[in-house]
């Protein structure tokens, strides 16, 4: 029997098929391929933190050993962390909260005491929005590491703020409250000269040719500080003078 | 291109896609996610796996089912065959490539509407035998791969000094490998790792292989003067 592809009613059944079967099996796989797609997201996090809590030297670590030094080390805060002046959340400390709400998380030594916080950072780059996390030591006086999650800013020039050779220049930042309206660091401008400059350790290099980028950054980051430095005071995990 | 009627065995299928109707550089066609995601070499190998992946299997299935395909709707259902290949692709790079896969991702999705794998679909899996059908799209998908794997190669150590940036196997060929370490005498060209600096390369590598494979042409045509006359007419974007 000769078939007529091109009869209405064989054409009608046959997208029909054909659209059923395909969609069927990408629905198939997407169910099968999730949980695959949640580990990987997690462990890009917890990737992320260990980074950022310098725990270990990131590249020659397995994924295996990043999950063993997240879980030894890292909990997220279990007390909220409110900014009172603008409201903006940094940890929400309720378990049920949705994955994409922000959440700060404590590092600890082996021994039990506090190495630092982890605290979300985020503001609008040069072309789109980026996240990332801000490690500072547990008296909010200095910074651990910065690492940026996620960011659209062009390759090679604003997106080199996740090169850790560009990152490393934060480590050991001094945050402690500044001079009366003075920011708490500096990304680019002229580097200090003297130790009493208000700028001295304050000072970040910042990207050649990604200007935008770089004041961006600067921003977003003087902004989260203050109102983390508020946040932690509210939260009894700051001394009210500091 | 293929003159109807005329069946093409796998193995020359492949190879005329490969290097003598190269997509690339014969065709000019798939140039939009040439200059797009070729500044690293691993986003590339990962974006012409997928490509590679996409075209031999829409190819294969459609020529499988060539005959029962309503002509009406072909386009329809051909697009619908390549999604669902190419949304397999997407899936497994987000669970399998999770960081490379944030940049190009975007790019990924575009693989449906790459002219290189519609074009095979329409000019040869419809008319023939699902093994040729597939071994010409694998042809046109490594034809892709073999020119955009050169440029990212040169895009990546001019732009960034290093291979394979961002994974465990990164190599610092130009640039110093300790981070603190800014001093060195190579300079990076921003140039190449936006995407203006495909432009220049994919040019001057479209040059180079043309330029090559003309002039083979050319010697193989003084070799046996009585043997086919020219060569077939080339398409464009």
């Amino acid at each position: 029997m000769k078939l007529n592809v091109n009869s209405p009613g064989y054409v009608l059944v046959f997208a029909a098929v054909v659209s059923t079967v395909f969609t069927a099996g990408i629905m198939t796989l997407h169910a099968v391929s999730e949980s695959a797609a949640t580990a990987s997201a997690q462990l890009y996090e917890q990737k992320s933190l260990v980074d950022v809590f310098k725990l270990g030297a990131n590249r020659e670590l397995g994924d295996r050993e990043i999950r063993d030094l997240y879980e030894q080390s890292i909990r997220q805060l279990d007390i909220p962390l409110v900014d009172p002046q603008t409201g903006k959340a940094f940890n929400s400390s309720d378990p049920n909260a949705s994955p994409l709400s922000p959440r700060t998380y404590v590092a600890r030594n082996s021994g039990g005491t506090i190495i630092g916080y982890a605290v979300p950072v985020s503001g609008i780059g040069f072309w789109s929005r980026i996240d990332g996390y801000l490690a500072v030591t547990s008296d909010f006086s200095t910074v651990i590491g910065i690492v940026f999650t996620r960011h659209q800013e062009t390759p090679g020039l604003g997106g080199r703020i996740t090169e850790p050779r560009w990152r490393k220049q934060f480590e050991g930042l001094d945050i402690t409250l500044p001079g009366a309206d003075k920011p708490s660091i500096y990304i680019g401008g002229d580097k200090p000269t003297s130790d009493d400059s208000p700028r001295h350790g304050r000072y970040v290099d910042a990207i050649t040719g990604a200007t935008g980028t770089s004041s961006a950054v600067n921003r977003f980051l003087n902004r989260d500080i203050e109102a983390i430095r508020r946040a932690a005071r509210e939260a009894g995990l700051l001394d009210n003078t500091k | 291109m293929t003159e109807p009627g005329k069946t093409l065995s796998p193995s020359r299928a492949l190879w005329t896609q490969l290097w003598q109707e190269n997509p690339i550089f014969r065709q000019v066609l798939g140039i939009c996610s040439a200059l797009a995601v070729t500044n690293l070499v691993f986003n590339t190998a990962l974006m012409c796996a997928g490509l590679i992946w996409a075209t031999t299997l829409s190819s294969f299935t459609v020529s499988l089912i060539r005959n029962y395909i309503p002509t009406r709707i072909r386009v329809m259902v051909q697009v619908l065959i390549i999604s669902a290949y190419v949304i397999v692709v997407d899936i497994a790079f987000r669970a399998f490539f999770f960081e490379a896969h944030k940049d190009i991702a975007a790019y990924v999705g575009l693989i449906i509407t790459n002219c290189i794998v519609l074009g095979r679909l329409e000019g040869f899996a419809m008319k023939n035998r699902p093994i040729a059908a597939a071994a010409d799209g694998l042809g046109a998908g490594l034809g892709y791969s073999l020119i955009l794997m050169s440029i990212a190669f040169v895009r990546e150590l001019l732009g960034f000094g290093t291979l394979l940036k961002n994974t465990p196997w990164e190599v610092h060929l130009l640039t110093a490998w300790e981070p603190g370490v800014t001093e060195t005498w190579w300079r990076n060209w921003t140039i190449m790792v936006v995407p203006p600096g495909a432009f220049f390369v994919l040019a001057i590598a479209v040059w180079i292989a043309r330029s090559w494979s003309l002039r083979q042409e050319a010697r193989a045509e003084a070799g046996k003067p009585s043997s086919s006359p020219g060569k077939p007419e080339e398409a464009s974007a």
